[in-house]
């Protein structure tokens, strides 16, 4: 019998939204959405458990950055697959194109 | 002449990254020069910062070997950004507190150089303790006149947002502006504060305190803040504690400034209401 009361427990993330009360131009106060928060924590028979909060702003910000900086880089090129010996085979060069007709 | 305490703020967003490769900017209203006095000395007794995703190192300098022995790193200090909870959760870390001090000279300039990775966000607070400054006279009281003539006790809301550039403080936030029960015409110590959201920098300023800021830091290490200026005031022995006018609440102001973007820490401020003016002015 396992010593865990629970196992397998999936990691998860959630948002939490954060809002602020501004005066607007008309003098009313209305509600400003902010950018919140992440929360990552585990289920647990359907009970979300918290396990940390991260503020939103930094995370997205890098996740617009590794988005950014995966599509300025160039396409991977499809290898074969690994020998089994450690070393991977070198790609194979690119055909030339055929002459023109 | 008056002593003064007063506190700056310094930061840079989306830094370059590398060692000491980037030097950080004085906050919109702050300055990193050291005010002009003629008399007494000052000098640096609090400082916290963060980054944003990162450990960070600080190199604190200016032009007196006196101040930071050296110009080449001068005083360096560690900012461990990442403990307890990980990137964007800590807030602040001290790097002076509690009986450290650095010297500095009428008329100098701090240069705040750091150490980050690429596209973190830092910035560093620090209160500069002045023995007479002249033109700043503003209302601060000492902890024994608060304790005598304290009336009742409030917990005021009030909620400033940080900047959307990390580093930065966020609009001014009138005292009165989200919890308006200040009473008009009596006297209130502002004796600290708590937050629902970790938070670099909570700064105070007003025409009452010369229009210069005051505050601390509410940081995950640093929460304890619900009798900040007493502490400070203890900590220093000179007048510290805020005091303003009820009628004034809406020229009372309070910034947040935080690593992270926007975030809106909903300050609850802790103060006395007063049966007369503790300053004896």
């Amino acid at each position: 019998m396992s010593d865990f009361a629970y196992d397998n427990l999936p990691l998860v993330a959630r948002f939490v939204s954060d809002y602020s009360l501004e005066v607007g131009p008309d003098g009313n106060k209305r509600q400003v959405e902010l950018p919140g928060f992440i929360d990552f924590g585990t289920v647990i028979e359907g009970v979300f458990v918290p396990l940390e909060r991260r503020k939103a702003p930094g995370l997205l910000a890098d996740i617009e950055r590794a988005k950014a900086a995966n599509q300025s880089a160039p396409p991977p090129v499809a290898g074969p697959q690994q020998s089994g010996t450690g070393v991977d085979q070198p790609p194979a060069p690119a055909q030339p194109a055929a002459p023109a007709a | 002449m008056p002593p003064a305490i007063i506190l700056n703020t310094a930061s840079k967003a989306n830094t370059t990254g590398g060692t000491f490769g980037d030097t950080l900017s004085a906050n919109s209203g702050d300055t990193l020069a050291v005010q002009n006095f003629l008399s007494g000395g000052a000098r640096i007794f609090s400082m916290w910062g963060i980054d944003s995703d990162s450990i960070a190192e600080l190199a604190l300098t200016d032009t007196r070997t006196d101040s930071i022995h050296d110009p080449q790193y001068g005083v360096r200090f560690n900012i461990p950004a990442l403990i307890p909870g990980g990137a964007a959760s800590v807030g602040s870390h001290y790097m002076i507190s509690e009986g450290m001090t650095i010297p500095v000279f009428s008329g100098d300039t701090l240069t705040m150089t750091v150490t980050t990775t690429a596209a973190d966000d830092i910035l560093v607070s620090w209160l500069t303790q002045y023995d007479d400054l002249p033109g700043v006279s503003g209302s601060f009281a000492r902890w024994e006149s608060v304790q005598a003539l304290r009336e009742t006790t409030i917990g005021i809301r009030c909620a400033p947002v940080a900047s959307a550039t990390a580093g930065l403080y966020g609009s001014a936030r009138a005292i009165n502006a989200d919890d308006a029960r200040w009473t008009g015409g009596k006297y209130y110590a502002i004796l600290g504060w708590t937050v629902q959201t970790v938070c670099t920098t909570i700064a105070f300023s007003g025409q009452s305190w010369g229009n210069n800021k005051t505050g601390g830091p509410s940081g995950a290490l640093t929460t304890d803040t619900t009798m900040y200026f007493v502490d400070l005031y203890k900590q220093t022995n000179i007048p510290c504690i805020p005091v303003f006018n009820g009628y004034d609440a809406g020229n009372v102001f309070l910034y947040a400034a935080d690593g992270e973007a926007s975030t809106s820490p909903k300050v609850d401020v802790l103060a006395y209401q007063l049966s007369g003016n503790p300053t004896g002015a």
